[in-house]
Parts: C-alpha cells; structure tokens; sequence
C-alpha cells in the first residue's frame, strides 16, 4: 500500500519528480526472515533490483574497522534496472540474537537523472540526503520505508578533492591509480588515510559520464560476493597477499614512504618514490614500478606534472555523454599528445600575470574542433591511432578554452587548493523556476563563502529578495544546510591543521545575512 | 524406628528452634517458625497430592504470622523424659542431623556417649577449613574483550573464617532422609518468596523430590552419587534442615585451593585442590569419558589438603554468592535474565579443563535443576560447642602443617 | 642431470594449464586457484579427491541463523577429534581444522564465535576421513559451515547461492538445527524456516529412488541445555512445539530423526562497551551432539 507520502510527491507537481528508493540491509528479527537479510525497502524497489542488493549486501565482519566511531563504508554500483545504488554502512544497532554490533547498510537506489544532477557523484549525493536526516540510523529498523526526492545539484568537479588527492599521493601515484582502475582487474588500494576523500578525488578524476561505471566501496572488505571495482583496505592482511597471489586483484599503496613528502609540482619521477607499489606485478605489494602510466593514468599525471590542472578541470566538466571506463585510455592517449602545446603556450602568459588566473594563458586558446572530432572517431569505435601526430607549433590551435570561458577555471589556485563542497541544496521545491532561483543562490552562497567579494554583495540583494518572494519557510531549510556547510568548512580545517580566518570570517559574513544580524 | 505423636511434637519443636536460632533470626521470626512448624505438623502439613488445598494453606498461613502457642524451646525439651530425648536424638543421628546435637545449647542435654558419637560423625563426614585470607577471582569474565580493568576491581582478598565442610557432596541416601522426613512440606525451612514455586519441585513421577528420582526414590544403585537435580532452593532447604549451610564463595575456593600466606601479602593458592596441573585420573571432568555423576568415593586421589573430596569434577555445586556477569554499565535487571547463583567445581560433562579450576564460577538461576548441579553444605566453627583443634586428630600431617602456618 | 628435468618440468607446465573441475559446482578453474571462481568452494577439495582417488561424501548441517550451526560443527569436530562412541575424526589439510579451532578458541573464552558471515569465500569447509570401530575402511567426508542467512536466502530465492544448492543436491545426507529454546517460547519462525528447508530439499532432487525422500535427515534441536524437557524425549517435544515440522517430516521424508542437543550448560546476555548485547556461554557441556552424526552415517552406510 501506498502510504500518504508517497502520493503527495508523485503529485506535488504536474512533472513529477523522480524519487529515491530506500533500502536497509542488516541483522534482524522480520516476518519473513532472520540474520542479515534486506529488512525493509520502499515500495519502488523491484525484485530484481532487491535481489541484487541482498547480493552485494555486507554482513557481519563485512567491514575493514571493527571499532564503532571508524567503521563505515559509503558503497556505489550499479542494479540490473539500470538504477545506481548509493549505500552507507555503519556498525549500528544490536545483533537482534546478541552477538555484538550490527552492520547496517541505508541504500538509496537513485536514477540514473538523479545522479547526473549530483554530477554522478555519490558523495554529493549522500551528503545531501544525510544533511536532510535521511540517512539516521533507529535501534528498531523502520517497518516501512518511503521513497523521497531529493533537490539540488552537485558542481562537476571539485577542484578541493583532486587538489588533496594530488598533495597526499602525487602525479604519478594518481596516474598508476587510475590506470589500474582502468583495467578490468578489481583494485584494492592500502595506506589511505582517509577513504572517502580518496574515492571522492579519484572519482573527481574520470569525466561524469563514466562515473556511474565505477563501482566502488571504500570500507568493505574484499569478496568475490560483492565485485567491487575499486576498494580500499586498512592493511596489507594476509587475505590480500592470497587474492593477488592468485591475480584476482590489484594492490596499491598510496602511503608515502616515512620522510618523503609528496608534492604536487613533482612530475612523474619523483612521484615514484612516494610509492605507488605493485600495481603492474601483483603479488609483490610495495614494489615501485619503473613504467610510467599511459591512457587517461597517463594524461592525468602529465595535466599534473605540468601544472595544466585547469585544461584537466574543464575536460572533466564536459558533460560529453558516451565516454566510458573502456575507452577513456584512448582519449587520455589524444590528450596527453595535445598536452605539451598546451603548456608551452600556457607558460608565457601565466608568467606575465599570475595574479589573475583567469587571464591566465592557460585558459587562452581552445582546440575543441580537433578533440570533439577525436570523440567523435572514438564513439564511432575508430583506432585513436589515427589521431594527429603532436605538433609544439599547433600551440595556437589545439589549445581547449577560449578567452571567454574562464569562468570555472578562475577557481583553481593550484598553489592553496581549498577543501570545498557543494553547499547542501536540498530544498523541498514546487517547480523547476524556484529551483533554479534557489540553485542560483547556492552558487551565491558558495562563492561568498570562498571569500568572493561580489558574491557577497550580490547576496546581500538576492537573499532578502527570495526570502519575499519565496517566503521564509522555503528557505529555513537552505538556512539550515547553510549552517551546516559553514560547520563543515570549519571542521574541515581543523582537522587538516590549517586555520583559514579569511574562510571563517567570509562564512561569518554569510551566516549574520541568512540569520539576519546585519 | 517410629515415634510416637507426642515424641514427633517435641522433636519438631527442637529441631526448629535451633534451626531458627542457628540462621540468626530475630525473636519474633523464631516465634513465627516455631509456630508455623508446628502448625504445618498437626494441622496445614503440606499434601502433595492435593495442592489446591495446600496452595490455600500456604495463603492462609504466612511463614511469619504471629503463633497462638506459647513459646517452646530447648528448656522444654528438658522437661521430656530421658527416654523420649535418647529416641529424639537417635532420629537424629540417623538423619545425618548430629550438628545440631553439637550446638551449645544442646551439647549440655546429651550423654557423654551422645556427644562422643556426635563427635565422631562430624570428624568422619565433615573437614575442617582453618581461618585464613583467600584470594578470590570476583568475575570470571576479567578476559571478556571489553571487561579489561584494574585487577583490583576483578580480585580481592577475602577473610574466611574457620568452618566445617562435608567431605563429600550429599548423596541421594542422604537426601533420601529429608524428602522422607517431609522436607519439601516443611514450610518453614524454605524461603519465604519460593513457597509457591516448591509444588513444582517434584520427580519424574510427580512426588516431591529432586528431578531424575522416580516415586520420591532416587534411581537403584544409586545411593552414593551425589544428588543432582535439585534447585538452589531445595539446596538451601536441606542444608537448614540438617543444620548446615551453603558454602560461600570465599569458603568454597579456600577449602579447595588451600591457601598457604608466603609473605605479609601474598599466598601461594593451588589451581586444583591437588596442585598446580589438571591430573585426568584425580576428577571426574569430560575427559575422564565417565559419561556420568559416579558415586561421591570415587576419585579419591582428587581431595583437597584440608580432606575434603570431588571438589573438582563430578557435579557442579552451588554456593551462596549471586553469579557477577561483569556487565559494562548496564544492571542484571535491564539484561532481561533474573540474578543466577553461582556454582562452582565442575561436573562429569565439563569439557574444559579451565573451567574446572577451583576459581572458576560458572552461574545457572536458581530454580534450575539441572542433571549436573548437586551441592555440599558447611557450618561455621563459631556455631558448635566444639574445639576446632580436637578435629585434626586423624587428619593428614600436611594439612596440620598447613593449619600452623596459615592460622 | 638437466635433460631429466626437461620431461618433468613440461609435465608440470602441462598440469598447471589443465583446468580442475570444483568438486562442488563442476565448473573449470584454474590449477592454482584457491578457490572456485564460480561458487566460492575451496579447491582443495578437489586436489584432494584427485590426489586421493577418493571421492568424499557431502553431509550438510543447515538451520536458520543463529540456530549454532557453527558451534555444533565446530563441537562435533572437536569431541570426535579426540575420539568418541568408537569414532574418530581426521582433517585432511590445515584448512579443515580452522572451523573446529576457531569455535573452540571462543568458546573457551565464553564467547560464542562469530556470525557466519553472508560470503561464502569466508566460509570454512572441512574435509576429514571417519573411522568407526564397526567399519573396516574410513570415510571421506566434506561439511561445510554455510551460514544461515544465505541458506535462508537461497532457499527464498533459488540460485541465490550457487554453492548452497550445487552442495545440496550432492549431499547423502544432512542434519538440520532448530533452535528448541525458541520452540519452547512459543515462537513459530524456527518451525516456518525449518518446514521451509524441508521443501527446499524436497524439491531439489525428487527422484523417487535416490532424492531427498529416501536420504536421511537428523533433525537436531540445539540449545537443548536450555530447555531440559527437550532431551528426555525429541521427538515427543517436536511434535508438541513444532508441529509443522513434524508433520512434514512424517510425510516426505521417510528417513528422519530426532535429536536434542546442547553445548552452553548456560547463557547469560551482558552488554560490553563497544559490542552492546552479548550473549555468552557460562560453561561448556556438550550433550546430544555426537549421536545425530553417528546415527546419520550409520543411515548413509558410510
């Protein structure tokens, strides 16, 4: 039976929005079973789907820590009805028949337009529903779940994630890391310190239409139950040396060595002593390889190493559709010939003025005629081989962005990457005009809060203009989530160390506007 | 030998003045025994058979309600003819009750011969365990992941004073003597709150009696097996009934680990009442593929210093202390399980051998009456008009070594 | 000295290329896998039939979860490891005696082990040789502890666990727990899920001469220590307590058994910081629970 909520989403509004699924797969008491098993779901999730969630479902002892504050896992993979399933698991609750701790898994099954808004990113996706309390966890599991929608959007890249990734692991452990990721073997990566960053940054590192092709778990164990693409492992155990004894996986570890600090700037070489480790020969965890990464690994690495982030930032905001996990190498392979044109003809200018980014020589000259073509071959399954021999005197003309389209890039500062998330933008909606007005002040919002003069000044207008219009009980829960992102920002440097007093005084600034003390 | 009404009263009346006066109650609780006692003999003696009216009798008649007779007591006792006290105090030897006869109260009304025998048989069924300190494991779950602490909060030192333990743990011969005798009708020698659950202490056929005994009999040839089967209740009730008590904890472990104080505050405390090592041939465990309870002389190479026997292996026995389940934080009582009782030692059927130590306790609820779980009882030096030292005599020279260096 | 290496070392090569059926789901594996791509059985299994020339007989032991499928396997192993009733259990290979040390390491710390986790590449498989005082040769035989939730959840849903059914449909025969202190609390689940095992099997293999119909099927009601009653006579409590069951096994299955068993003599639930509820064995002795085993090999002819 449908209950009251779910007929007052599908008619809130004459195009219905698309709603999430729910799912919980734990230890309890049901009518119809007992032990680990799929407890509860809405009423949207098919049979096919529920089956395939009790597969990849994990059970006791399914997570890496078994201490309650570090075991979690945000899981990500894909269902037969094409939907994607976005799973968090924690030890939460009682084994209803007294043997400890409980693990508990809250999926959300989301469409695959859902998830494009989130820009395929699960995190984003998570974090929202958790801003709006959706994910919290009962001692007794609900009897009945709902299906909800969930408003608002994710930013395509977040520049904040990748500029981690490179700091903790460096160029060329990040070029081996997605070139392994690329392959069809599962990749367990070891001495990763935090899990869900590195995820997050690598997933920030594969263009948006071929996220949704990763699977991924970054706080399960390895089982051949739950073929999982890409999962990350508290230790070298002695389950890991048998699986790649038996090349069922590939094993990295991301840990620099003790000493040697990873640095960004580094190209390739230097990135190979702070270890990416037995990648190409599994069985011989924590063996550097002397090969240095091609394909999009490669590409990846090389937009790095030469300081051309911004190129790499604007590729992975296209939203190209058609690009896969599969073909991704070929297209890397066209880029990184490209590269070196790009700057060369980027260095002169970024040396004139550095202080703007967005006059940046980097972002000068576009040459999107020659790759679109390039994709255009590549979807049509043409060898890349055929691809234009790289030319330094094509300089002027294979550069991606013209003049004008600097918006994004104006964002990267290589040298001082900020931590920066999408404020939560789960607003209960009425129709796509307000949604649009609402996305428009998140952009406002996240902008001031970056420390963005203008965006302050300009949502100094557009708040008291909304909160008119819209009134004030559309915007408390934006309020809300405003309050929360700011929490976020602080918690964010404190457990990196840095104390930003710019950020906590623009955030300040943001908060007196949205609670109007000012 | 059967006695005569009057003769009955009398001893009755004895037998329950001392018993009230022995587990320390108050004036007025002796009084309500007493009377309950007598009532329960002449008029509202527990019928098995007919429990309604019995459950109503019970109703009617509170352990503690006030008596219309007047108080009778020992001195009265002294106004029977000496032929009908010989009689009395025979029926008691023969019930195995001769710790009552040594009480000080009575000690004066017995002949020379009397107390003599009274002597004998308290040297011949019971050991004495001497005063000293014992260390003593307070929850045997300090290696529970979870439960890791201070040794101090898990051990302690405890004093125990000198006291008399059975040698052997009772027997279904000697248990035979008190469901004949009408002890599970004898309202007055069971608590208080367990009175409605006695009816439901009955055989395999029904009758009163411990759990696997058939027409209130235990099996044939079965006579020397320790009795098994019975409560923590229906233990509790025979040792008052025989004058006796539950061990301690404290008493238990010191009568089996025999401690021996090798400084001002250290002692040496044995594993197993014969040393350090499991030795397979000295207890009835698992290992020993007996395949059950065998009769209380068997094992003999297992007896403690102090001379008493099957303390390890065989059948569980229950001791006076509530089982500490150590849990973290939480009451037993939001555990949705009532206070166990402990019981300690080991039976036929425990596999392993760490389990079986003289400072395991292992716990089980108190209404349970389990083919494993017997028990032995103890009486404190303090409540017999006996000399402590006098029953060393016959006893093993290590054990009055022992005695020397602890006491 | 190198040419008579030349024969052996190709021989070698040649044995590593051939692919190995699993003894349990038949499909073709690599010569060093570990274990099955396809079910997830170990693939020693099958090293060791074929070394062997054997081919070992399958015994089952399934239940619902938290039944203690895994404390009773790991129980049996133990006691007849060290011989009992004129039987005596030998592992074949360091992985057979995992389960019985990890069960008997737990219980031993008055813990029980662990849940059974749901992946059965985590599961721990025993292959070990029987010997009985009145057979002249032993026995092979291969027991695995499947956890109960996937039993449950294969038995929901068909070809869920491809190990599940490919083992049962090989089976000679099989023992099924039901938790007894449950029956005896009235609650009917452990009568549904254990009726529900029944027709599962029944239906896997109804061949009117060697299906499950003709096979024997001991019915153990564990965690007896907890309800005394239950020992003195099974089959009598079943058919007050469980009578589903009962009835379903009088009309299927023409080869059956009752049995009690228990290995806590008692329990007791504590809450542990960091674990919440536990629920843990107070003393460990075992009863009931070499006799369902004897009398099912006895049933199997082994």
């Amino acid at each position: 039976m449908e209950c009251a909520y779910y007929k007052s989403a599908h008619h809130a509004s004459r195009n219905p929005p698309v709603l999430i699924e729910q799912a919980i797969f734990t230890s309890a008491e049901s009518d119809h079973a007992v032990g680990y098993h799929l407890v509860a779901r809405s009423p949207g999730v098919d049979e096919c789907d529920a089956r395939e969630l009790s597969v990849w479902g994990p059970s006791h002892d399914s997570l890496e820590s078994s201490s309650v504050a570090t075991a979690a896992s945000v899981n990500f993979f894909r269902l037969p009805s094409g939907a994607y399933c976005v799973s968090k698991t924690l030890l939460a609750g009682e084994e209803y028949s007294g043997r400890g701790l409980r693990t508990y898994t809250h999926c959300l099954i989301v469409s695959p337009p859902v998830l494009a808004r989130f820009a395929n990113n699960p995190f984003a996706l998570l974090r929202a529903a958790w801003a709006k309390g959706l994910l919290r966890v009962c001692d007794a599991v609900p009897s009945q779940l709902v299906p909800f929608q969930l408003a608002g959007r994710a930013a395509p890249v977040d520049e904040g994630l990748i500029g981690q990734l490179v700091e903790n692991c460096g160029a060329s452990t990040i070029g081996r890391l997605i070139e392994a990721v690329l392959k069809p073997l599962p990749v367990v990566l070891i001495g990763v310190r935090k899990p869900e960053a590195t995820v997050a940054g690598i997933l920030n590192l594969l263009p948006l239409s071929a996220r949704g092709e990763l699977s991924f778990a970054t706080g399960l164990t390895y089982s051949p139950r739950r073929p999982f693409h890409l999962l990350i492992s508290s230790e070298e155990s002695a389950e890991l040396r048998r699986l790649y004894r038996q090349q069922l996986v590939t094993v990295i570890d991301v840990a620099p060595p003790v000493g040697v600090q990873a640095s960004p700037s580094v190209g390739g070489q230097a990135a190979a002593s702070v270890g990416v480790q037995a990648s190409a020969c599994p069985g011989v965890a924590g063996r550097p390889s002397a090969t240095s990464p091609t394909g999009w690994g490669g590409y990846l690495a090389d937009c790095i190493g030469r300081d051309a982030l911004a190129m790499l930032v604007e590729q992975l905001r296209d939203r190209k559709e058609g690009l896969h996990l599969t073909n991704l190498n070929e297209l890397g392979e066209h880029l990184r010939r490209e590269l070196p044109a790009y700057t060369k003809a980027a260095r002169p200018r970024a040396a004139a003025t550095p202080a703007n980014p967005s006059d940046s020589p980097a972002f000068a000259n576009g040459a999107s005629t020659t790759d679109d073509d390039f994709l255009a071959l590549l979807l049509a399954g043409q060898p890349h081989a055929e691809a234009e021999p790289e030319s330094d005197d094509d300089a002027d003309t294979t550069g991606i962005y013209d003049e004008t389209d600097h918006a994004a890039a104006r964002k990267v500062h290589l040298q001082r990457l900020t931590y920066r998330q999408a404020p939560s933008v789960l607003i209960e909606v009425e129709s796509s005009a307000n949604l649009e007005r609402l996305e428009k002040l998140d952009d406002v919002v996240f902008d001031a809060m970056a420390g963005d003069e203008r965006a302050l000044e300009e949502m100094n207008r557009l708040w008291p203009q909304l909160v008119t219009e819209l009134g004030p009980d559309k915007l408390e829960e934006s309020r809300e989530q405003y309050l929360r992102y700011s929490l976020a920002i602080w918690e964010s440097c404190l457990e990196d160390g840095l104390r930003e007093p710019d950020r906590a005084i623009a955030s300040l600034q943001v908060l007196s506007i949205i609670f109007g003390e000012r | 030998m059967k006695l005569k009404g009057s003769y009955r009263v009398s001893l009755l009346v004895l037998a329950s003045a001392l018993l009230c006066w022995w587990v320390g109650a108050s004036a007025w609780s002796w009084l309500c025994g007493l009377s309950v006692a007598a009532a329960a003999w002449h008029g509202v003696k527990l019928v098995r058979p007919k429990r309604a009216r019995v459950a109503r009798a019970l109703k009617s008649t509170p352990p503690h309600a006030p008596s219309p007779q007047p108080l009778q007591t020992s001195a009265r006792a002294r106004h029977q003819s000496p032929q009908e006290l010989d009689s009395l105090v025979e029926q008691m030897f023969s019930d195995g009750r001769y710790s009552l006869l040594l009480r000080p109260q009575i000690v004066g009304d017995l002949t020379a011969p009397q107390l003599q025998h009274a002597h004998e048989m308290l040297a011949d069924e019971m050991a004495l365990v001497p005063t000293g300190e014992v260390g003593l494991d307070l929850t045997d779950f300090g290696d529970f992941p979870g439960s890791e602490g201070d040794d101090e909060v898990h051990h302690a030192v405890v004093r125990v004073d000198s006291l008399y333990m059975d040698r052997y743990p009772v027997t279904n011969e000697q248990y035979q003597a008190f469901v004949d005798a009408g002890g599970y009708e004898q309202s007055s020698i069971w608590h208080p709150e367990i009175l409605p659950a006695v009816l439901d202490f009955v055989d395999k056929s029904g009758m009163p009696g411990p759990r696997y005994w058939e027409n209130g009999r235990y099996p044939p040839g079965k006579a020397k097996h320790p009795v098994t089967g019975v409560s923590w209740y229906e233990a509790s009730a025979y040792a008052r009934w025989i004058g006796k008590r539950l061990p301690s904890d404290a008493e238990w472990v010191k009568a089996a680990s025999w401690p021996v104080a090798v400084g001002n505050s250290t002692r040496r405390q044995r594993r197993y009442p014969w040393g350090q090592a499991m030795d397979r041939e000295r207890a009835n465990l698992w290992s020993a593929w007996c395949g059950g309870a065998v009769s209380v002389e068997e094992f003999p190479e297992g007896v403690s210093v102090g001379g008493v026997y099957q303390l390890i292996g065989n059948v569980w026995e229950w001791t006076l202390g509530d089982f500490d389940s150590a849990s973290d934080d939480v009451p037993p009582e939001e555990l949705e399980q009532g206070t166990l009782k402990n019981i300690r030692g080991g039976a036929f059927d425990t596999y392993f051998e760490n389990q079986a130590t003289c400072q395991f306790t292992s716990g089980e609820a108190p209404l349970g009456r389990k083919h494993n779980i017997g028990f032995r009882c103890v009486l404190g030096t303090c409540d017999l008009a006996v000399d402590p030292t006098a029953a060393f005599t016959g006893q093993p020279e290590e054990a009055l070594a022992e005695y020397e260096v602890t006491v | 000295m190198s040419k008579s290496m030349l024969p052996m070392e190709s021989y070698r090569l040649a044995e590593f290329a051939a692919q190995i059926p699993c003894y349990i789901c038949g499909e073709e594996n690599t010569y060093d896998a570990e274990m099955c791509h396809c079910c997830q059985a170990p693939m020693a299994l099958a090293h060791q039939a074929n070394t062997q020339k054997i081919r070992p007989r399958m015994v089952a032991a399934i239940g619902a979860s938290g039944v203690g499928k895994t404390v009773y396997l790991g129980m049996l192993l133990d006691m007849l490891s060290r011989k009992m009733r004129g039987m005596q259990i030998l592992a074949r290979g360091a992985f057979s005696i995992t389960l019985q040390q990890t069960a008997i390491a737990a219980l031993m710390r008055r813990e029980f082990p662990n849940k059974t986790p749901n992946e059965p590449d985590q599961w721990n498989w025993m292959h070990c040789q029987v010997s009985m005082h009145e057979r002249r040769n032993a026995a092979e035989l291969i027991m695995p502890d499947m956890s109960g939730d996937a039993i449950l959840e294969e038995v929901d849903h068909p070809h869920t666990y491809r190990v599940i059914r490919s083992f049962l449909e090989k089976c000679a025969g099989t023992m099924i727990l039901i938790d007894a202190s449950k029956l005896m609390e009235g609650c009917r689940d452990q009568d549904y899920f254990s009726m529900k095992l029944l027709s599962y099997l029944s239906e896997l293999d109804d061949d009117p001469k060697r299906g499950w119909r003709h096979r024997p099927v001991a019915l153990i009601l564990s965690k007896a220590d907890q309800c005394e009653r239950c020992f003195d006579d099974p089959y009598e409590f079943a058919r007050q307590h469980a009578s589903g069951l009962w009835q379903h096994c009088n009309e299927r299955f023409r080869n059956h058994q009752f049995f009690a068993a228990g290995v806590a003599g008692s329990c007791v639930t504590r809450y542990v910081r960091g674990r919440g509820r536990v629920v843990a064995p107070l003393r460990v002795e075992p009863r009931g629970i070499v006799e369902p085993f004897e009398w099912l090999l006895k049933q199997m002819k082994v």
